[in-house]
């Protein structure tokens, strides 16, 4: 009898509430969507400063830094993306003396999380000088750990948006190091004089035959990285560019342009030099000269 | 100048400082970083592979002993059956042994017997005849001392009377 004269009164109670939640639910979604309808309309109504500079400019500017110069401590000016590479050079370091110091002392035979990821890394590129160049490869698997952070740490660093100004006054995005072509032409061509290297310690004079054979290499390693970076690069400024395209678009093009190129030219410019690295170290073993029988009338 | 004119603003100082920056990462990062997490890994590696080496090491050697000791179990079967076969014929021969010992012992008491036996036929036989001989010799005094008749009656009745009590 009590539980049968409870029973409705609580279950009158829990629509009553679950009608109340709904109705809450829907008021604030429609603030919430109206709040953005109103901003929205806001932003196309209100008109903004006029662009300083057209979008060829831009582009141009993005690809050849020639107005967005930055003073290095006052000695000279140089692009931005050296600057992101000094920046991404001291991150890189003082995140490893901080693993150095702290972490590394600690590690263990079976590997926490962060082990783990750090022993990934560099058990990763170790493989791939190894599985690439079986004969020599100590060297090699040091060079491409470096490489391949400075490509990664380098690409990502992009997403940060660190301001500097400019000489010229204009306030910037740091872009990432290698999206200036410089930062691109001195790391394919200093991973071109590593392979050679390697060339001329396993084969001497004959390596830098094997390595010059691959003449087109520095260039086509240099320009990769750039147009892969820089193609990002401009399609973030197009984006940005143009008010219409600044809503969810660029989350798509930083995820495609960024985060995925950072991963494939990593591993393609690393892939790279562990390859042709392997290629020209190798020794070969000396083909005996066969004489020629002469055969007898 | 080659080296001033370059398009697309590239420069050669500039390239010249992303090389230092990036020698002094590879660098930094090799002793920094890549080293020694290198070494920690190959130090665990060897560690692994010491370890599984012991275990193997041990496996055989635990292989080695259980072969040892089938083998040595093998032989003691074999040593038991070999002295089980060796008691066997021990047995066998102590028995045929005392066989002979008992052959040879019953043989004696036989041959002793039929010496002893012979003795007493012997004596029996010799004292028979001298009982004879008295028998006669007294036979002959007693009819030397009467008549001939009542002498050979006596005699007779004597000789009779001595058979008699011979055969009872």
């Amino acid at each position: 009898m009590i539980l049968a004269s409870i029973l409705p009164i609580e279950k009158i109670g829990m629509e009553e509430v679950s009608l109340v939640s709904k109705k809450r639910k829907i008021i604030s979604w429609s603030v919430f969507l109206g709040l953005i309808a109103v901003l929205l309309v806001l932003v196309f109504v209100i008109p903004g400063n006029e662009k300083t500079e057209s979008i060829q400019e831009t582009m141009q500017d993005a690809v050849l830094h020639e107005r967005g110069l930055i003073s290095l401590f006052g000695l000279i000016n140089v692009n931005p993306g050296l600057i992101s590479g000094f920046l991404v050079t001291i991150i890189l370091l003082v995140f490893a003396v901080i693993v150095r110091i702290f972490f590394i002392p600690k590690f263990k035979y079976v590997p926490g999380k962060f082990q783990l990821l750090i022993e990934q890394a560099v058990g990763f590129f170790d493989d791939l000088a190894v599985s690439n160049s079986p004969h020599h490869n100590k060297f090699l698997s040091c060079y491409i750990f470096g490489a391949g952070a400075y490509i990664f740490v380098g690409t990502l660093f992009e997403l940060v948006g660190i301001q500097v100004v400019a000489v010229n006054g204009v306030s910037m995005a740091l872009p990432a190091p290698l999206s200036d072509i410089n930062g691109a032409i001195a790391i394919g061509c200093f991973s071109y004089l590593v392979i050679m290297a390697g060339g001329i310690y396993a084969n001497k004079a004959k390596g830098v035959l094997l390595t010059l054979k691959e003449f087109s290499l520095p260039i086509s390693m240099s320009f990769r990285l750039f147009g892969a970076l820089l193609s990002g690069l401009l399609v973030s400024e197009l984006v940005y560019y143009y008010l219409q395209l600044s809503f969810i678009l660029p989350v798509i093009v930083g995820v495609l342009f960024t985060l995925i190129h950072a991963l494939v030219q990593t591993y393609v410019l690393t892939m790279l030099t562990a390859l042709f690295y392997g290629e020209v170290s190798e020794v070969k073993p000396k083909k005996k000269k066969e004489k020629k029988v002469k055969a007898s009338i | 100048m080659f080296l001033a004119n370059i398009p697309l603003n590239i420069d050669w100082q500039q390239i010249l400082l992303h090389l230092l920056n990036f020698v002094i990462l590879v660098g930094g990062l090799y002793f920094i970083l890549f080293n020694p997490v290198k070494k920690f890994m190959d130090k665990r590696k060897a560690h692994y592979e010491e370890m599984d080496k012991k275990a193997v090491d041990t496996l055989s050697s635990v292989k080695d002993k259980e072969r040892e000791i089938n083998e040595k179990l093998a032989n003691l079967n074999q040593e038991l059956e070999n002295k089980k076969v060796a008691a066997s014929k021990e047995i066998a021969s102590l028995k045929e042994a005392q066989l002979a010992e008992a052959q040879k012992q019953a043989e004696e008491i036989i041959s002793k017997a039929t010496i002893a036996a012979e003795k007493e036929k012997e004596k029996i036989i010799t004292s028979a005849n001298k009982e004879i001989r008295n028998l006669v010799s007294e036979g002959m005094k007693k009819v030397m001392s009467s008549s001939e008749d009542e002498a050979i009656d006596d005699f007779v009745k004597t000789f009779e009377g001595s058979k008699k009590d011979g055969s009872n």
